[in-house]
């Protein structure tokens, strides 16, 4: 099926945690057919629980141990018949295999590794170790989600660097290979997390470079919205955010609330003004919130046109019949769930979506068909520990 | 350049398509930016150059639109409409968000334009998307990182929940965040409608749909093993350690910075950093990880006391050289003098009037084996209003009175 852009593209997948793993299971999805390199050796590929079988949907496992000479020689064949190889091991790791790109590219010259990393395989911080969550501090967006605090609450330490390192390394990957199709270009692509994390907050940088540094320290802070933000509404962890933009939202607004007092003020009849009193107009919010229904005042704000929504946890999320509709999440065969495509085409299609692989599945069909190996030298090589 | 040769339109305002659109323009692509005769709103959103009393020339939109030529068109006219659909056809992407109230007449377009124009992919980005019960319900930037789920997950967990409500992202990071997406969307419609999908492929994106599947692979993981309590309160580690490591924020003169020493190894280096203080030899304080979680706080205040007394960058410099994981929470400050973005020269340079400032490029480095390169700290500005018109309506062979008589019911 055409729509599966990527079929006939094979990526070998040294990958794990999580930014490269959704970076391969997005090409997955697109009819790549991605090999991950895996090893019993390692208990991230044993254990397989968590997120690892939400992100390797889609792709085929080996088990190589590529310490070993076997297991080295095997990546290098594979290399040679493949389209794609990315990793992102700490610096160093690969070419002290014999497998970095200025290897392996002598092999298939027009491969297309692509490295990911915390900041880049350039420069003075290269070496330095940088987990997802400090490369969260080192961008400076934690603090702009809410105040630093020892316990690090609120401060929206969950999932952020990694996703978004695999949205840009898709973006890049899929560039180049339509280059490498027209022009039989290979080439070698360097993506850094932390610049992929600072992108994404001009706002701030901005006001500093223009000398108008930035004071907003909240992630529920929208600088164009009147009344806006988070309310807290009757009951246990119960809010809402509500966002003000439009005259006619406005309206809508005083008319639920029954304040339409707040329709003859001048001062609030348009955006800037009702900017400028967003404090006071956050406070008139605030106290009709606090006696609220969640579920209600959410249902008669959207009945009134006002934008609003009721703060959701994940258990409620994943059975939303909004998105059920839209099929976003997809029911594995031992019942689990994990998410397909992040869009849809209009036809409905989201995606090669199959469960993720067993450690070392995938075995026959890499080493037999697609490598031509026989038997007794795959069984050479399970002797000496180059497939484990 | 990777997208040599790739022509897109962009339509519609937002900030997620002004974005997926220029890394398009970043990997070499001709961006054509579609405005109505009055310019893009985000023209008018801040920061400004010259302030916020300004309330034009805004620095936002030079970042999100430059290298990008801008023509000016009003396809809610007969005769715009036409404009518009030579122009469609003339493109391989079509990037469109239109704002709710202009959601009805744009589908209607869009239907017209794809029969017209079927080599063409799409990509209609939406906040709660096309289709679905809830398609045409307000929304917000801010309401969809709260039904999404996302902004439960950044405050999960705390110790008071009545106080410490859910929260966003920071900054511009939910539109722009979609925008990426939206740019690897368009690239998957193009290279499907070159492998024979025909009509090309409508991309049907919403932020909703992003956030809710895209971003919290952890907390589905749990829903996958059994769990149903999602609550955000008696979980006063959890947020606190993170796949899997210890990481604590501590204190200095000038700011934070964090550090990680999560391995016994990496604990044992990390407290020769800190002067090997009596306490370190407390095993019933930090004899091992478990420990060490458990008397998170206690730890912190004992770190904190060493911390106090000196900068980030010197803490920054003894981590590094103990290879302990650790790096200063950055301000904007921080982050525009980093010697580390400065040395992969990941700034370009905005200029406006005359006056010049730091914007972030592509957070890539690559070179093709033709020696094909992405360029870094380019000089860079945006389009003005119009700027590509006479250009784009002499290729349509519009003569000078075609041109008069538009202007005149303002289509362009």
């Amino acid at each position: 099926m055409s729509l599966e852009a990527l079929r006939g593209t094979r990526i070998i997948d040294f990958t794990w945690v999580l930014a490269g793993p959704m970076a391969t299971k997005m090409l997955a999805m697109m009819g790549a057919e991605v090999i991950k390199i895996e090893t019993s050796l390692r208990p991230e590929f044993t254990r397989r629980g968590g997120h690892y079988p939400i992100v390797n949907n889609s792709k085929k496992s080996i088990a190589v141990n590529i310490t070993t000479a076997g297991g080295q020689d095997l990546i290098r064949r594979l290399a040679k018949i493949s389209d794609v190889v990315i990793e992102n091991f700490a610096d160093g790791v690969l070419r002290k295999y014999g497998l970095a790109y200025e290897h392996l590219r002598q092999l298939r010259p027009d491969l297309l590794f692509v490295s990911g990393s915390g900041v880049g395989r350039s420069g003075p911080d290269k070496d330095t170790l940088a987990y997802g969550t400090l490369l969260q501090a080192y961008s400076g967006r934690m603090s702009m989600i809410g105040p630093i605090n020892p316990r690090l609450q609120r401060v929206g330490l969950t999932g952020w660097t990694d996703p978004v390192t695999a949205m840009w390394e898709t973006v890049i990957i899929l560039a180049a290979l339509r280059h490498r199709k027209r022009t039989g270009e290979g080439g070698y692509f360097d993506v850094s997390m932390l610049e992929g994390t600072v992108a994404l907050l001009p706002d701030a940088l901005l006001r500093e470079a223009l000398g108008q540094p930035s004071d907003v320290h909240d992630g529920n802070w929208e600088r164009d919205a009147s009344p806006a933000g988070v309310f807290h509404a009757n009951g246990f962890d119960q809010w809402i955010s509500v966002s003000v933009r439009t005259d006619a939202q406005w309206r809508g607004l005083c008319g639920l609330i029954e304040r339409p007092d707040l329709l003859d003020r001048v001062e609030f009849n348009d955006v800037p003004g009702r900017l400028a009193a967003k404090d006071g107009l956050n406070a008139i919010l605030a106290a009709w919130v606090k006696d609220q229904d969640a579920t209600d005042a959410e249902a008669a704000l959207l009945a009134a046109g006002v934008p609003a929504a009721r703060a959701r946890h994940t258990g409620e999320v994943v059975v939303d019949p909004h998105l059920a509709a839209r099929d976003v999440f997809k029911t594995m065969p031992d019942g689990s769930l994990t998410n397909g495509l992040p869009w849809r085409d209009t036809s409905g299609w989201r995606g090669v979506v199959e469960r993720a692989p067993d450690l070392g599945q995938d075995s026959d069909y890499v080493f037999r068909k697609v490598l031509g190996l026989g038997r007794t030298e795959i069984d050479a090589l399970i002797e000496s520990g180059a497939i484990c | 350049m990777l997208l040599d040769g790739v022509r897109v339109l962009e339509l519609g305002s937002g900030l997620a398509s002004s974005f997926a659109a220029r890394i398009l323009s970043d990997l070499g692509a001709e961006v054509l930016k579609v405005e109505p005769p009055s310019g893009d709103v985000l023209r008018h959103v801040g920061p400004f150059w010259g302030g916020e009393d300004a309330q034009q020339d805004s620095a936002l939109f030079g970042y999100l639109n430059a290298g990008k030529q801008s023509v000016t068109l009003d396809w809610t006219q007969p005769a715009g409409a036409e404009l518009l659909e030579q122009l469609w056809r003339k493109h391989a992407i079509v990037i469109e968000s239109a704002s709710e109230d202009d959601r009805p007449g744009t589908a209607a377009m869009l239907a017209r334009t794809r029969a017209a124009a079927p080599g063409t992919a799409i990509v209609s980005i939406t906040t709660m998307g096309l289709v679905g019960p809830l398609a045409d319900a307000p929304s917000s930037g801010l309401t969809v990182q709260h039904l999404s789920g996302f902004a439960h997950n950044n405050a999960r967990s705390v110790l008071d929940t009545e106080t410490q409500s859910p929260v966003g992202g920071a900054d511009h990071e939910q539109p722009l965040s979609v925008g990426i997406c939206a740019a690897s969307s368009a690239l998957w419609g193009l290279m499907a409608a070159e492998a024979g999908t025909s009509p090309a492929p409508h991309v049907d994106l919403s932020a909703f749909d992003f956030l809710a599947s895209s971003l919290s692979p952890d907390p589905l993981g749990e829903w996958n093993s059994g769990e149903r309590n999602f609550e955000r309160v008696g979980r006063a580690f959890k947020g606190a350690v993170v796949a899997g490591g210890l990481v604590w924020a501590l204190e200095c003169k000038d700011g934070w910075v964090m550090v990680s020493p999560r391995e016994q190894h990496q604990w044992e280096r990390w407290v020769e950093v800190l002067g090997h203080p009596a306490w370190a030899d407390d095993a019933a304080l930090c004899g091992d990880r478990q420990t060490r979680r458990e008397r998170f706080i206690d730890l912190f205040e004992h770190m904190s006391k060493w911390s106090r007394t000196r900068s980030k960058a010197e803490v920054f410099a003894g981590a590094r050289g103990a290879r302990v994981a650790c790096f200063p929470i950055s301000t904007m400050a921080d982050i525009l003098n980093n010697a580390q973005l400065q040395h992969r020269q990941f700034f370009d340079t905005l200029t406006f009037g005359g006056r010049s400032i730091p914007v972030p490029g592509l957070p890539v480095h690559f070179e093709t084996t033709a020696g094909h390169a992405l360029p870094h700290s380019r000089h860079l500005a945006a389009p003005a209003l119009g700027d590509a018109n006479e250009r784009i309506f002499r290729e349509f062979g519009l003569g000078k009175s075609d041109i008069e008589r538009l202007r005149a019911v303002q289509t362009i």
